[in-house]
């Protein structure tokens, strides 16, 4: 007797228990959700990675078009008579594996011959640009420019971003150092040598900054090779890959611009 | 509701849809005859006639006698499955040129030829496809490295569908997916009940993202959601076909793993007893041939390099991709806010745990529901695009059917005979 009268009546202390869950449980479970959300929140600060500035950067991405095995994430450009011509491959180089720019001088025009391999960045790859130290190692030809960078016979590997505005390139030389700050034309004269694996590194940001012009919404970066007139036959430079290395330093407090801790190394170099 | 109410509001309904119908072929037609060129491609100017005449026919019937429009009311899927053929050969071959816009399809079916010639994809790199099918730098998925990725990432039947028709020889893969696209409209029409055709098919074609625009660019997606749709119909009354089902559903692609909990929690309250024995046994039922069918179809090519396999199936989880997102993630891509992908993963483990657990609380109430859960749960995450929010909608609509059936049939049951 007691067992069957007993049995409803935990079913009805079952079912209000269910009701009871019921009546709480989207509302605690969204409320707890809130609070793990903010707690993350509060702890992950500062933990967002900005898009890869440069894209591609070991330069292995290739396809094959109607113009021939081209790069295929970076853009190509090229200045050039009609006799001149350009080249682009794949090689190995001093052991390494590298991209080849070649460029015809026929000497036959008046003007240099380059060609260009370029990206456009803006929004969060150009700000990862600017908050980052961008390497390149590099391999090129001697100069070939006596006293003067630009002459007749000169060959330059130039690295270079133009925001439309403003050029800032940094010359690889020989000898020159220093650098000539005109109104919207910055150059960076760095003496490297010629037939060797070379690692250099850039930080655009602090160039804007030594110009004193503000930083743009969007550029064009570039790495060109050019010959003057007088250098005829083939040249070639080789590019292994690009590196990128990030200026912010997160810690527990937040994100600390290197910027702001490192002196200005680059423009120590400098003779502005 | 009175009979000549209900014909009445079911006359007007119908006829809204053949005036929907008519509009959005017009507009296809219109997109079609510019973006195809329709002055210098003959076959592309007679479709877009076709269209415009189907079109203006089909407007004009949503204002005829009842008796025509309810008489001819499957006429309307004659404008959009001709608009959506149409526009998808427009937009890929010409607009395209016949080039892939995701990377995905290009992996896939590079993947499906390497399978031919005895290689495991797994273990290649696929840069090469990137090339034979023409795919754009932009199209590409880039890591935080600034490379891209090259490797297969989705499970093998992904690539092994396509295996059949690349020995038939067939060049462009967007055709499977259109065919499986009109098993779904085939599908949910026979499916659906017949006072609401054609109307239950028109959300797909709310917008020409999911069944156009979207399969012209090469997203895959239609090829897990027509299993997936074949589950939703089957779960109840035969769950190991269902099961089945869903482990092709998994061997195709991703996001419908995370169905899993609710799937199960389905078997578990829809099973009208207490007995917990029986409650197992209808989820192992269905369990069990799901497990079978996803690995018989990956261990094949788990078997050479298994972590290698593992690796590639789990790449959104734990490659360096970078942060894309249509959902939350958007405001740190854009510099709002400062957390990155740790933070997003918290945040859709959590989404996960409270959908899962309300589910299971509220099964009566989100019973159905439960199609958009996973499209939910994927907004939160690091990399939340559209297409994997939308091609849960004709799951949704499967619910729908579901729903009116059993609403109709408990309806029914009280009536007083």
């Amino acid at each position: 007797m007691v067992q069957f009268s007993q049995q409803p009546r935990q079913q009805k202390a079952s079912d209000l228990k269910a009701r009871h869950i019921r009546r709480y449980f989207a509302t605690v479970s969204v409320s707890i959700l809130i609070l793990v959300a903010a707690f993350a929140f509060a702890n992950l600060q500062g933990t967002y990675s900005a898009p890869p500035p440069i894209l591609d950067p070991n330069f292995k991405l290739w396809a094959d078009s109607s113009t021939g095995h081209q790069l295929m994430v970076w853009g190509r450009e090229s200045v050039k008579g009609s006799f001149d011509r350009v080249a682009l491959n794949e090689t190995v180089a001093n052991g390494r594996n590298a991209v080849e720019l070649g460029v015809f001088q026929s000497g036959e025009g008046s003007g240099w011959v380059y060609e260009a391999l370029t990206q456009t960045l803006d929004g969060g790859r150009l700000s990862a640009l600017f908050g980052s130290t961008v390497g390149l190692w590099f391999m090129k030809e001697p100069c070939h420019c006596d006293d003067d960078p630009f002459n007749r016979t000169a060959v330059t590997l130039v690295v270079e971003v133009n925001d439309g505005t403003h050029t800032i390139s940094i010359l690889f030389s020989d000898k020159f150092t220093g650098t000539l700050t005109m109104l919207n034309h910055r150059i960076e004269f760095r003496s490297t040598p010629s037939g060797t694996w070379i690692f250099e590194e850039f930080n655009f940001a602090k160039e804007y900054a030594s110009a004193h012009w503000l930083l743009p919404n969007s550029l064009t970066f570039r790495i060109i090779f050019g010959v003057a007139e007088d250098s005829s036959g083939w040249h070639y430079a080789y590019l292994d890959r690009i590196t990128i290395t990030s200026n912010y330093l997160h810690t527990s407090q937040g994100t600390i611009s290197s910027l702001i801790l490192v002196p200005a190394t680059l423009t120590s170099r400098n003779s502005d | 509701m009175s009979h000549f109410t209900r014909v009445r509001y079911e006359s007007f309904i119908l006829r809204l849809s053949f005036l929907f119908v008519g509009q959005f072929s017009l507009y296809e037609g219109f997109q079609d005859w510019n973006r195809g060129r329709a002055d210098i491609h003959p076959e592309v100017a007679l479709a877009t006639l076709l269209i415009y005449a189907v079109s203006l026919f089909i407007i004009a019937l949503s204002l005829m006698p009842d008796a025509t429009v309810f008489k001819l009311k499957d006429f309307a899927l004659v404008p959009l499955v001709l608009a959506t053929i149409t526009s998808v050969y427009v937009v890929a071959e010409i607009a395209y040129k016949g080039s892939y816009r995701t990377d995905v399809l290009a992996f896939s079916q590079y993947a499906a030829i390497l399978v031919t010639k005895g290689l495991n994809p797994y273990t290649q790199d696929l840069t090469p496809a990137l090339s034979m099918f023409a795919v754009q730098p932009s199209d590409l998925t880039p890591l935080g490295t600034g490379n891209y990725l090259a490797t297969f990432q989705y499970p093998a039947l992904h690539f092994l569908v396509f295996v059949p028709f690349v020995l038939m020889g067939l060049k462009d893969m967007r055709w499977v997916l259109v065919m499986f696209e009109l098993g779904i409209i085939a599908l949910l029409y026979v499916k659906c009940p017949e006072n609401l055709r054609p109307m239950l098919i028109l959300p797909l074609y709310a917008g020409s993202d999911l069944m156009i625009n979207f399969t012209a660019s090469s997203v895959s997606d239609m090829l897990w959601v027509l299993p997936l749709v074949l589950v939703a119909f089957t779960i109840d009354k035969k769950p190991k076909l269902s099961g089945v089902l869903y482990g092709i559903a998994c061997a195709i692609k991703q996001p419908p793993w995370l169905l899993a909990p609710f799937i199960m929690i389905y078997l578990v309250r829809t099973q009208h007893t207490n007995g917990a024995r029986r409650k197992l046994k209808r989820v192992v039922e269905f369990i069990g041939p799901a497990l079978a069918l996803f690995f018989l179809v990956n261990l094949p090519f788990a078997f050479g390099d298994a972590l290698g396999w593992l690796r590639n199936v789990v790449t959104p989880v734990t490659s360096d991709l970078v942060i894309l997102s249509q959902g939350p993630a958007v405001l740190s891509q854009v510099g709002l806010i400062d957390v990155g992908r740790a933070f997003y993963s918290v945040l859709t483990i959590g989404v996960l745990v409270v959908l899962v657990t309300n589910y299971y609380i509220y099964f009566k109430q989100l019973r159905y529901v439960v199609w958009i859960l996973p499209g939910v749960i994927l907004w939160f995450s690091y990399r939340a695009l559209t297409s994997y929010v939308i091609y849960w909608i004709p799951l949704m609509l499967v619910s729908l059917i579901l729903w009116y059936n059993s609403a109709s049939n408990h309806d029914s049951r009280r009536r007083p005979t």
